[in-house]
């Protein structure tokens, strides 16, 4: 099949950008990214540099892919990575715009690349239990109700991709903040830090310069892992718990 | 060369106990005055990174991906074990170490392993403090299940995502060292070469991919966590950009690589469908618990709709070959037995590559709930990526490369050849001899990470520590000139080769298929000779005609992989002439002069008990060989049957 | 615990910056909301006594005007709350478009509402709308005179003085169809920013989740039809002659 790609170019973060027109001979089994793999060894054999994007796992876990597709992070298909999207979505002689994710916080690399660092430093402000190498009690001894471990898992599912803040119209990070709030509230083990965890991330967030959430819910039509918005609501309380529960 | 495993003598249950006491301390004190370089984020490298700065060192960690969440360990699917014994099923330390050695077909060290399997337990305790959402029973106690024809069950899981799990817990631990600046996390930078001083390993080389910087980095312990090398294969369930690179650099600069041939050859991955395809998926080894592998009795049938191809001219190879194991043997014997079929001319799909996974006979007997309940998402993974619904019809699968047990020698202190090297997690060669069971891999690199290296680090420093090295030294300089030439030779080559010009991928599926077709499920002497023969002159052609664009201050995904594959390309001789010299069958490795008539692999212990080390010589030239001899005192050798 | 941001911030310091984080700023826009949304409940529950009568009406509006200092603190609160969620408006949204300074050549919106999209420009027509509205009846330097005769000033005579005739204000205001129009659009407005801005009051506090998620999500859109048609109502029957008719 024909597919017409137009592709954002851009050599470096401070430099202007530019679609370009291409053209693929791609098969219907392949995946998206075998796509752009084709594309990219075209233009090498023209003696022309390539298009620069993020990939690593290609099973849809890593969260490295990040492309906007027609309009859609990761493209048109629900719960689907970039990395996962097949050609047979696509008919002979579409034409498809790609582009990279776009916010402040995520400064463009270089073409699809982006610099996603903004995601880590939120978690170093709390993402995580304190407990030391070693000092860990037998597994068995916390009981965890299989409804709240489930729970917790479909919040601890978020790959880190950042499809969220590309889907929101204010580019905000919630989805992906109060997932990791999230995860870790609901269990016991995060019960602990939870105040300051909340506090601290948040801040973390919007020291970074994401925009706010007001409730679109593109998040989670954008989130590869299907992740629900309550996650937001649930970090809107805790933050709420964290300023009026006394210390 | 000399290899000395230092294993601590006495009662196999005692030895890590008494090593743990002989083992010399740091002062708690001194330990920020020593700078450690962990290269590696995943599941054996955050872990260590974490518990040593836990302990006080002064860490700089090392990735390559733009975070260290992202290491290849996130893509690890089924689960990890654990001698926990929560089932009650009869599980124990010493079975899960007999298993292991067992498992891996008696070509791995003994005092590991048992090692291993004792730290095990341990591995559980801290993932689930981190908050690492195990699935659970409704109880709320951990739930268990049971593994790759393991007899019992001590894999531990957390849905289809065990390894994004257990990392996002790591992660989150060196976070928590991160924020505390006790951990210096450098991502998107890469390790080029490393440094040794006065023979002991003294730092790195980097290149920072975004800026395009090389700069050296001086420490006291060298710390490489690396992962595999499965894609010299090109082809390989291996995250795309997993590379030897550092392990490689590290054998040139001196240290011993051990068991280089020994690869897994996964059994249940979803078949190649072009000449584009760029990586295999592995569809998770649970499959097989209900699924039930077949190929048509009858060669004109290969391209009928599976369908239609009635039960009696159904070949369901494994369980009428090992009746006793079925379609649950282990891993290179599964993926042997597909191997078989496919060469004899029985697979299918348009490739002849591929045999079928049928679940028809779990959904008639459990009913299509409960098999969707078992593997939903799996099926939904495949279909999504073959389009085919496999409720419907059976899954097509084949075997894919997976695992290198291989890796850089380490003694029992997870230090290499040269002094101050450590190697942990896939990187090492350590604990799964020939061939490794499923979800033990998670648990080995946790183990080195959070219960081994920090005990065996300070002996080193205690020790070994001559003094702080600055980058200063001329070590660091020629090391450095050395990347700078090498990398400047790389974007040199697209600009003379014209129009003869090829990407560098070009010579990385070259390469995937020469050692795929000889140094792949099944090798013979006169197939590694001929890819030996290969190797060189395709190594000539990439470094006349790979074409590099872009330049050297910049992010340039092609000149790292250049770099990569160019490194490969001279890894994947080692390979061979491992495999050559390993006139033997085991595990994964299976020389096809050595099998019984009915094509089970054979084993040569009176020749190949050991592990072999080899030590570089140049490149193109033959490696030197140095032999470790594997002594079993608790295990008895007996021939792996699963009929 | 350890935490990972600097603790050593001044105690003033930190209190500023998390009173002004973007989840503060929302809870204060959300509480501030829902205090605007009392008030337009109330506000059209009284005036729909226009359609009980004259007496009844100006009935209702001389209590309200009686109601002495209790009127100059609620109006004064309702100031407040008024300039407060604007205010937070204002910031967030800046906060907003820094956070995306390049657009997209197109994003694709699946889930989200147009009145969600357009919060903020519904926002501003309301503002401009209430200040108009305040001229219009509360101050009555606007649209007052109809025919030569200041309704805002008119009297109605009771059996022991006389009072204002704000019925006949009302009446005669929305008799004028270009002012009916301005009414019947701005309510539409505001049904559209009480629909999402309702349900988004309680995800933003946090308890529109789980199994409560539901009721909110219908609670939003239920209250902006409500309102909506409850004060569109008014203009129509007035215009239609079913009300107020001489
Ligand atoms: C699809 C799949 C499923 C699997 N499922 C299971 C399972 O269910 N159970 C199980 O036990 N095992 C499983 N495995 C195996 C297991 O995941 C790996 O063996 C293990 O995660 C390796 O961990 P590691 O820490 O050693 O290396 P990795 O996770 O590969 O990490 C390597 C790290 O080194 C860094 N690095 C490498 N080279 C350089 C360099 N030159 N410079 C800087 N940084 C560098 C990388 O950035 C990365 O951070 C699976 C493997 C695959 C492919
Ligand atoms: S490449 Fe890993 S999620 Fe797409």
């Amino acid at each position: 099949m024909d597919i017409k790609l137009k592709i954002w170019r851009q050599s470096g973060p401070k430099q202007a950008g530019f679609f370009e027109d291409h053209r693929v001979e791609a098969d219907p089994h392949m995946s998206f990214l075998e796509m752009l793999d084709v594309l990219n060894e075209q233009l090498l054999e023209a003696g022309k540099d390539a298009v620069a994007f993020d990939h690593d796992c290609r099973e849809g876990i890593c969260g490295a892919c990040s492309m906007v597709i027609d309009g859609n992070p990761h493209g048109p298909r629900a719960g689907t990575t970039a990395c996962q999207l097949h050609m047979r979505e696509y008919h002979d002689g579409d034409e498809i715009v790609i582009e990279p994710w776009r916010a402040a916080a995520f400064p463009i690399v270089k073409d699809l690349v982006v610099d996603r660092s903004a995601f880590d430093r939120i978690q170093h402000a709390g993402g995580y239990v304190s407990v030391g190498t070693g000092s860990a009690p037998d597994a068995n001894t916390i009981p965890i109700g299989k409804r709240e471990s489930d729970q917790a898992f479909d919040y601890a599912a978020c790959i880190g991709c950042g499809a969220c803040v590309a889907a929101c119209p204010n580019a905000s990070a919630m989805l992906f903040v109060s997932s990791k709030v999230a995860h870790l509230s609901l269990l016991p083990q995060g019960k602990v830090e939870r105040k300051a965890r909340v506090r601290n991330m948040v801040a973390a967030m919007d020291a970074e310069g994401f925009g706010g959430c007001t409730n679109h819910g593109e998040c989670e039509a954008a989130c590869p892992k299907s992740i629900s918005v309550d996650a937001i609501a649930l970090l809107n309380r805790e933050y709420l718990y964290a300023g009026l529960a006394r210390d | 060369m000399k290899l000395d495993a230092k294993i601590p003598s006495g009662p196999i249950g005692d030895k890590w106990d008494k090593a743990r006491f002989e083992l010399k301390l740091v002062n708690p004190a001194n330990k920020r005055h020593h700078k450690l370089i962990i290269v590696g984020s995943g599941l054996a490298g955050a872990s260590a990174a974490a518990s040593l700065a836990e302990l006080g060192y002064d860490v700089d960690c090392f990735c390559f991906q733009d975070s260290p969440r992202r290491a290849h360990s996130i893509a690890a699917q089924g689960g990890i074990n654990a001698a926990k014994n929560y089932q009650n099923d009869g599980d124990s330390v010493y079975r899960l170490f007999y298993d292991t050695v067992k498992g891996g077909d008696y070509r791995s060290r003994e005092a590991n392993v048992y090692r291993l399997a004792q730290v095990s337990v341990n591995i559980i305790d801290q993932c689930v403090a981190q908050g690492v959402p195990f699935a659970r029973e409704y109880g709320g106690v951990l739930a268990n299940r049971s593994f790759g024809g393991a007899q019992v069950s001590r894999t531990f899981y957390a849905r289809g995502q065990t390894g994004q799990q257990l990392l996002l817990g790591a992660y989150s631990a060196l976070n928590r060292q991160i924020a505390q600046g006790k951990v210096k996390m450098h991502p998107r930078t890469e390790m080029l070469d490393l440094v040794v001083v006065d023979g002991h390993a003294r730092g790195i080389i980097t290149r920072d991919l975004i800026t395009g910087e090389i700069r050296p980095w001086a420490a006291d312990a060298v710390l490489l966590a690396t992962g595999g090398y499965g894609n010299v294969f090109y082809l390989s369930t291996n995250a795309k950009n997993c590379n030897v690179t550092a392990t490689y650099r590290a054998y040139k600069r001196g240290a011993g690589f051990a068991n280089p041939c020994f690869t897994q050859i996964h059994p249940t991955c979803i078949p190649v469908s072009g000449d584009y395809q760029s990586k295999l998926t592995l569809m998770s080894e649970s499959l097989r618990n209900d699924g039930r592998v077949w190929v048509p009795r009858n060669k004109a049938d290969v391209n009928k709709p599976p369908n239609d191809i009635p039960p009696d001219d159904r070949y369901y190879y494994l369980e009428e070959r090992y009746p006793s194991f079925g379609n649950l043997v282990p891993r290179d014997v599964a993926s042997r037995a597909a191997k078989k079929v496919c060469d004899d001319g029985y697979g299918v799909s348009k490739t002849g590559e591929a045999v079928y996974l049928d679940f028809a006979t779990a959904i008639e007997r459990d009913g299509k709930a409960a098999i969707e309940d078992r593997y939903g998402n799996l099926f939904e993974m495949y279909e999504r990526i073959t389009g085919e619904n496999p409720y419907k019809t059976p899954m097509r699968i084949y075997p894919a490369v997976h695992y290198t047990m291989g890796g850089l020698w380490v003694d029992y202190n997870l230090m290499s050849t040269i002094p101050g090297l450590h190697v942990l997690g896939e990187a090492n060669f350590s604990d799964h001899g020939a061939n490794r069971l499923g979800a033990s891999a998670l648990m080995q690199g946790l183990a080195d990470g959070y219960f081994v290296i920090p005990y065996t680090i300070g002996n080193y420093i205690a020790t070994h520590y001559h003094g702080e090295v600055s980058t200063k030294h001329p070590a660091f300089a020629r090391a450095e000139a050395e990347v700078r030439e090498r990398q400047r030779k790389l974007l040199e080559i697209g600009s003379k080769s014209g129009s003869k010009r090829k990407s560098v991928d070009y010579f990385h599926r070259k390469l995937g298929k020469i050692m795929w077709e000889y140094c792949g499920m099944a090798r013979n002497a006169a197939g590694l000779e001929q890819a030996l023969a290969q190797i060189p002159e395709l190594r000539e052609q990439f470094w006349d005609h790979a074409f590099v664009p872009g330049g050297a201050d910049e992010l340039n995904p092609w000149l790292e992989k250049a770099g990569r594959i160019a490194d490969f390309l001279e890894f994947a001789e080692l390979m061979c002439h491992d495999a050559l010299y390993r006139d033997e069958s085991c595990g994964g490795h299976f020389r096809e002069e050595h099998q019984t008539e009915e094509g089970e692999a054979v084993r040569r212990d009176d020749e190949f008990a050991h592990g072999a080390v080899w030590e570089y010589t140049g490149v193109g030239t033959k490696p030197a060989l140095h032999k470790e001899p594997l002594e079993f005192e608790n295990v008895k050798l007996t021939t792996r049957s699963y009929k | 615990m350890s935490s990972a941001t600097p603790t050593s911030a001044r105690p003033f310091d930190r209190l500023v910056k998390a009173l002004t984080s973007t989840i503060s700023l929302k809870i204060v826009m959300a509480l501030t909301g829902l205090v605007g949304v009392g008030f337009v409940l109330f506000h059209m529950a009284g005036n729909l006594q226009v359609f009980l009568g004259r007496d009844a009406y100006n009935d209702y509006a001389e209590f309200m005007q009686g109601l002495g200092p209790l009127k100059w603190i609620a109006r004064g609160g309702l100031l407040t709350a008024l300039a407060l969620h604007v205010a937070t408006a204002v910031v967030l949204i800046q906060r907003n478009q820094r956070a995306r300074p390049e657009r997209y050549a197109g994003l694709k919106q699946k889930q989200t509402s147009l009145a969600a999209m357009y919060m903020a420009e519904l926002g501003m027509v309301l503002l401009a709308f209430i200040i108009y509205h305040i001229a219009h009846f509360t101050v009555g330097v606007v649209s007052t005179d109809f025919g030569g005769v200041n309704y805002y000033e008119l009297q109605q005579a009771t059996e022991e003085a006389t009072r204002r005739d704000l019925y006949a204000h009302f009446i005669v205001s929305f008799q004028q169809p270009g002012i009916a129009i301005t009414y019947i659009l701005a309510n539409l407005a505001l049904a559209a920013h009480l629909a999402h801005g309702v349900t988004s009051t309680f995800k933003t506090a946090g308890i529109a989740v789980g199994r409560w998620k539901l009721p909110f999500e219908v609670a939003g859109p239920a209250i902006g039809v409500i309102v909506g048609l409850g004060n569109i109502s008014m203009p129509l029957a007035i215009w239609a002659g079913f009300i107020g008719a001489t």
